[in-house]
């Protein structure tokens, strides 16, 4: 598969590196910042990646956080902080299968680099979303993101539903558009 | 015949809502390119979903009391009246740095070992997670 390479789509806002040092110096904005950029990735590689349970996976995100903090300062800079990210991730996902004395599903085992690179790939696009700004950045989120109903975002904002459908058509034109930018081979893959 | 192509908002709808085909994509190439990337894009966002809400809000929080938590070790080791104090009191020792009377960290700052990394290691630092 074709990957919109994460780390190219990060387009606005404080690099990964600079959140880092940020953190290092106790700024909380900071790491509130790493949190909502890699949540739904760290949670996404136990549920999807590994097939685990939601509680599984709620447990490694725990780990993860954890191993994160206190990785920080090892980490310091050193490479690209995804790939980082990802290995810290990975590991702790093995470490509980091994702690729970099961292997993953063949085919699960068999696609786990294919499903971590899907995974990286919507990464991207998550990062893209936040990049396109309000209203674009809220609408997509509420409703894709937080598979809210165009008419529960339309009450959620306080709009027409018709807005939000209007809105979801041209924020998706937007993004598409700017992933043409960012990665145009990959935005044009079907 | 360019004004025969679909509109890439009514593209970008029937991608967004799951619609099936019109029957035009069928009959078309370029409509039915753009469709196809415009499906994928919508894949794609659909494949992160948001984790629940208090799981980052845990995340967050927990920055705070291991700052917290890392800062009174660090005055613990420097400190022999606080040191003094957390042995005698710990409960209030941990009340003024913000932190929960948990038995966990009531043992770990009546003796904060050498460094903060050290107390990381004794305490299970998941004794912060709420």
């Amino acid at each position: 598969m074709t990957s919109r390479r994460s780390g190219r789509s990060q387009t606005t806002g404080p690099t990964d590196a600079e959140l880092v040092a940020a953190c290092l110096t106790g700024d909380e904005r900071a790491w509130d910042t790493l949190i909502d950029r890699y949540a739904a990735y760290i949670y996404a590689v136990a549920l999807r990646a590994f097939g685990l349970s939601a509680d599984a996976a709620e447990e490694i995100f725990q780990d993860v956080c954890v191993r994160l903090y206190d990785g920080l300062r090892g980490y310091s800079g050193r490479g690209e902080f995804r790939a980082w990210l990802r290995a810290v991730v990975l590991s702790a996902c093995r470490e509980h299968m091994r702690r729970e004395n099961r292997r993953p599903p063949a085919e699960i085992e068999a696609s786990e680099p294919d499903r971590i690179e899907a995974l990286e790939t919507a990464l991207a696009v998550r990062s893209a979303v936040s990049a396109l700004g309000d209203p674009c950045s809220t609408t997509i989120s509420l409703h894709f993101f937080a598979d809210l109903t165009q008419a529960e975002v339309a009450t959620r904002l306080g709009v027409p539903p018709g807005t939000v459908a209007a809105r979801v058509s041209r924020c998706l034109r937007r993004l598409r558009d700017s992933l043409q930018e960012i990665a145009p081979h990959a935005a044009s893959r079907g | 015949m360019p004004n025969n192509h679909l509109s890439p908002d009514l593209l970008a709808s029937i991608a967004a809502e799951d619609r099936e085909d019109p029957q035009h994509v069928a009959e078309c190439p370029r409509c039915r390119a753009d469709l196809d990337a415009m499906r994928s894009l919508v894949a794609d966002l659909r494949v992160l979903p948001d984790p629940p809400l208090r799981l980052t809000e845990a995340a967050k929080s927990y920055f705070r009391r291991r700052r917290r938590l890392d800062d009174l070790i660090g005055r613990l080791i420097e400190n022999p009246a606080l040191r003094a104090k957390a042995a005698a009191r710990p409960e209030e020792v941990l009340r003024e740095a913000g932190l929960e009377q948990t038995p966990e960290l009531i043992e770990v700052i009546r003796d904060p070992g050498r460094d903060a990394s050290d107390v990381a290691r004794r305490l299970a630092a998941k004794s912060l997670w709420l």
